[in-house]
């Protein structure tokens, strides 16, 4: 089920009486578990096979990895648990894009091979749970975290209704330590828990569904060419909308756990405020980020097998980033492009260290330090980064590569004759909104949405909340999917 | 917070109802998919009708169930072509009821997707409906029948901010100005007018200004394709142990006048019913069919629907009007 519906209010407030019922703390995580089942089972029963599939695998594997001394048999271990998580992913995921691209190459070579297109259903979340349930098997073969010590916490751990279909990417550090203690949920906690779920439910609802996403799909979907307005606008309008749509479920997933009483990481911290790509990086889809960081870029050599190794690894981490995304070519751009970015400026950035080093190396200790070329607070820098973001969301969101080229050449001006399909008011709506989602994210860069509601008065904190709720029951959007649970 | 809450959408509420507005249901996928699982019912015990608005408005499903002991499924669609919900039955071997086919003839012969999408995507929400959208549906019901305000097609946030009518550019519309008093979608999916449209005759008038100005853009669609796919359609149905007959809803002024001129009934209805090999009611035939007057020139008033449905069930066949018992 979905955070915006009907159906999640009335099971979120079960649950909530459930939990906090007088039971013991075993009765208690198996009521959450059962509920985090139901949560899923809400969408298609039959994943649910695969979901338990996965947990039981990995928690005996796990364990058996950790306990393992015989490197050759840990080894095996570890491929049968990457076969199976990684081999369900490509099957349901990748299975008709891999299809695709081999009729492509064999078409090419002459070979007349046309399959039928095949009709697989992509079990929702399943990115998101495979890479849940990788780190714990990963971890255990590093012995980087003890052995998760009962089933009943490690299917709660890989099935905990908040994360489970759209993240946040928990390790099992953050989490599976929550599940050993018994604990309620503080009144600071479920206020906390309430207000978040409200703004991400905002988010998503007003902002996203109501206000952005008819202008996106109208640029996006247009079966001719638009003007350059219309193409900028549309792709501001999607700029806004992928980040309301997936920073407010992460919002609605964090509120959520927080008002049982769990503590979920941060997955978004106002990366539209970002000075550079890299601290892009460190602000959007941060677990995903920081995922992909320690179980791919580091693993392949991080950055300490010299700078083209470095070059290379940065570009495969954010090529396969892009492929995790989506099963198309346009995501792996998307990656490509972020990864190009990137490299520029770790390039400008390598550089200013070694002219920094050479000037201290030639005139000694005490001197004083050069300014960098680039300060973290530079807004125009921003600016630039935001721009070059707004770009690449293209290739994110077109279909096709013609599609994306498309609407390029729309905004450079090389569309003649072109239709308009944004209405004056639809524009207005799109311009007021990534305005203040820019100036928000530029001014609240160095703090969280908790720490700046603590800063306002009580009263306005109330008439914002009370203001969140009415435009969220005005919108009356219906309760359509988030964008990140086709990934 | 909860202050800011009660008064905003109180205030909201009770302004609403002052202007005499009802409550009414949100007709997208969930409840068009409410009504499309009770297709399966024994033959003798359901009707099923589509179409486009004007069977949503001249059907009175309530006095249909009340003079035949039958169910009306309404499954038309305002603004829409039918033929995808003709294609989805025929296309279901467990469908073996009987089929009234409302024609609107510029909306049945045409190809837009902006006249086929949403009828396509009621198809697919049913057939992809999940059990936690199925709930959500049922949850909402209660609060839909008792709010106003939850009325996402007139009253959302959107749409009202929509409604400021800035000045757009050439080639641009919005959504079509149409009064909220025009529409009021019931449970049964059976559209009606309220009682203030049905006395104001400015409203009125907006609606076949706007009648007008589409009728300025529509061209005459070509016909044989969907001739063709009609009968096929009908075939399997029948093939199933199902049956289908066509029904032309009155009509009349200018929407007329235009309808003669760009889908005329020897180009169109007539070749249509000979290649299906069905039986089909054009009003205009029938004195007790052709007497109401639509109000904006294309739909009945809520009055005129109870009439409509009694002569209706007087010329369908008796196998889609008998009585269960």
């Amino acid at each position: 089920m979905v955070f915006n519906s009907y159906t999640f209010i009335a099971f979120f407030i079960v649950v909530l009486l459930l939990f906090n019922g007088p039971f013991g703390w075993k009765t208690r995580k198996t009521i959450l578990l059962l509920a985090s089942y139901v949560f899923y089972a809400a969408w298609n029963p039959p994943f649910i096979l695969l979901l338990w599939l996965s947990t039981v695998v990995d928690f005996f594997v796990g364990r058996a990895l950790y306990k393992q001394t015989n490197q050759a048999k840990k080894r095996a271990l570890l491929v049968v648990s990457l076969i199976g998580n990684m081999g369900m992913l490509c099957f349901f995921k990748y299975g008709g894009f891999l299809l695709e691209n081999f009729v492509t190459v064999v078409n090419a070579f002459g070979v007349h091979y046309h399959p039928a297109k095949p009709n697989i259903i992509l079990p929702a979340g399943i990115s998101f749970y495979t890479f849940t349930t990788l780190c714990y098997t990963i971890d255990m073969y590093k012995k980087e975290s003890a052995p998760v010590k009962s089933l009943l916490d490690f299917s709660l751990f890989v099935t905990f209704f908040p994360h489970l279909v759209a993240g946040p990417i928990v390790r099992p550090p953050q989490l599976v330590p929550q599940f050993e203690t018994p604990r309620r949920a503080s009144r600071q906690q479920l206020m906390e828990g309430l207000f978040l779920l409200s703004l991400g439910l905002f988010m998503k609802v007003v902002l996203a569904d109501s206000m952005l996403a008819a202008s996106s799909d109208a640029v996006f979907n247009s079966a001719v060419a638009v003007p350059g307005l219309d193409a900028w606008m549309g792709m501001l309008a999607f700029t806004g909308q992928i980040f309301c749509d997936f920073a407010g479920y992460s919002t609605c997933a964090i509120g959520a756990a927080l008002c049982l009483g769990f503590v979920l990481p941060l997955n978004f911290r106002w990366p539209y405020g970002a000075s550079g790509f890299a601290d892009f990086w460190r602000r959007w889809h941060i677990t995903l980020s920081s995922w992909l960081r320690d179980y791919l870029y580091i693993p392949l050599g991080g950055n300490r097998k010299g700078g083209v190794r470095t070059y290379v690894n940065l570009m495969l981490t954010m090529l396969l980033g892009g492929l995790w995304h989506g099963a198309n070519w346009t995501f792996v751009a998307w990656g490509g492009l972020h990864g190009g970015y990137l490299w520029v400026e770790r390039f400008f950035k390598v550089r200013k260290e070694r002219r920094v080093a050479a000037v201290i190396a030639g005139s000694g200790a005490g001197t004083v330090m050069p300014k960098p070329v680039v300060s973290e607070g530079n807004f125009a820098y921003a600016l630039f980064t935001f721009l070059l973001i707004n770009i690449t969301w293209i290739f994110f969101r077109a279909s096709t590569f013609g599609k994306a080229g498309s609407m390029l050449s729309s905004m450079v001006g090389l569309v003649h004759g072109a239709a308009p399909v944004l209405a004056t008011v639809a524009m207005v709506k799109i311009g007021v909104i990534v305005l203040a989602l820019v100036v928000i994210h530029w001014l609240l860069r160095k703090t969280t949405v908790l720490a700046a509601v603590y800063r306002m008065p009580w009263w306005l904190t109330g008439v914002l909340w009370g203001a969140m709720i009415v435009l969220l029951l005005l919108s009356q959007a219906s309760s359509n999917s988030f964008i990140y649970f086709q990934f | 917070m909860g202050v800011v809450v009660v008064i905003s959408i109180g205030g909201w509420e009770l302004r609403l109802r002052s202007r005499g507005l009802n409550t009414d249901y949100d007709d997208g996928g969930p409840l068009w998919a409410n009504l499309r699982e009770q297709v399966y019912q024994a033959d003798n015990k359901a009707t099923v009708f589509i179409g486009s608005s004007r069977i949503c408005y001249d059907l009175d499903p309530e006095v249909f169930a009340q003079e035949t002991g039958r169910q009306a499924i309404q499954l038309g669609l305002a603004g829409h072509s039918p033929l995808p919900f003709l294609r989805d039955l025929a296309n279901d071997e467990r469908f073996h009821g009987k089929l009234v086919v409302d024609v609107m003839e510029i909306l049945y012969w045409s190809s837009l997707p902006l006249h086929t999408a949403e009828s396509q995507a009621d198809v697919d929400y049913y057939h992809h409906r999940t059990p936690a959208q199925w709930a959500s549906f049922q949850l909402g019901r209660p609060l839909e029948s008792s709010f106003v305000f939850l009325n996402q097609k007139f009253l959302s946030l959107n749409v009202q901010l929509n409604g400021l009518r800035l000045p757009d550019r050439e080639g641009v519309h919005g959504e079509p100005p149409f009064p909220v008093e025009f529409w009021s979608t019931c449970y049964d999916r059976q559209v009606k007018m309220m009682p203030r449209f049905l006395r104001d005759s400015a409203q009125q008038h907006v609606v076949t200004g706007l009648w007008s100005f589409f009728g300025s853009m529509w061209k005459s669609p070509p016909a044989e394709a969907i001739i063709a796919e009609t009968k096929q359609l009908v075939a399997k149905i029948r093939a199933h142990g199902g049956d289908v007959v066509f029904v032309r809803c009155p009509s009349s002024n200018h929407f007329l006048e235009l309808e003669q001129k760009l889908v005329p009934r020897e180009k169109y209805w007539d070749p249509l019913i000979k290649a299906a090999g069905c039986k089909g009611y054009f009003f205009s035939d029938y004195p007790g069919l052709s007497k109401f007057t639509p109000v904006e020139w294309s739909h009945l008033s809520p009055a005129g629907a109870i009439g409509f449905t009694h002569e209706l069930i007087k010329v369908l066949p008796s196998s889609f009007t008998q009585s269960p018992s």
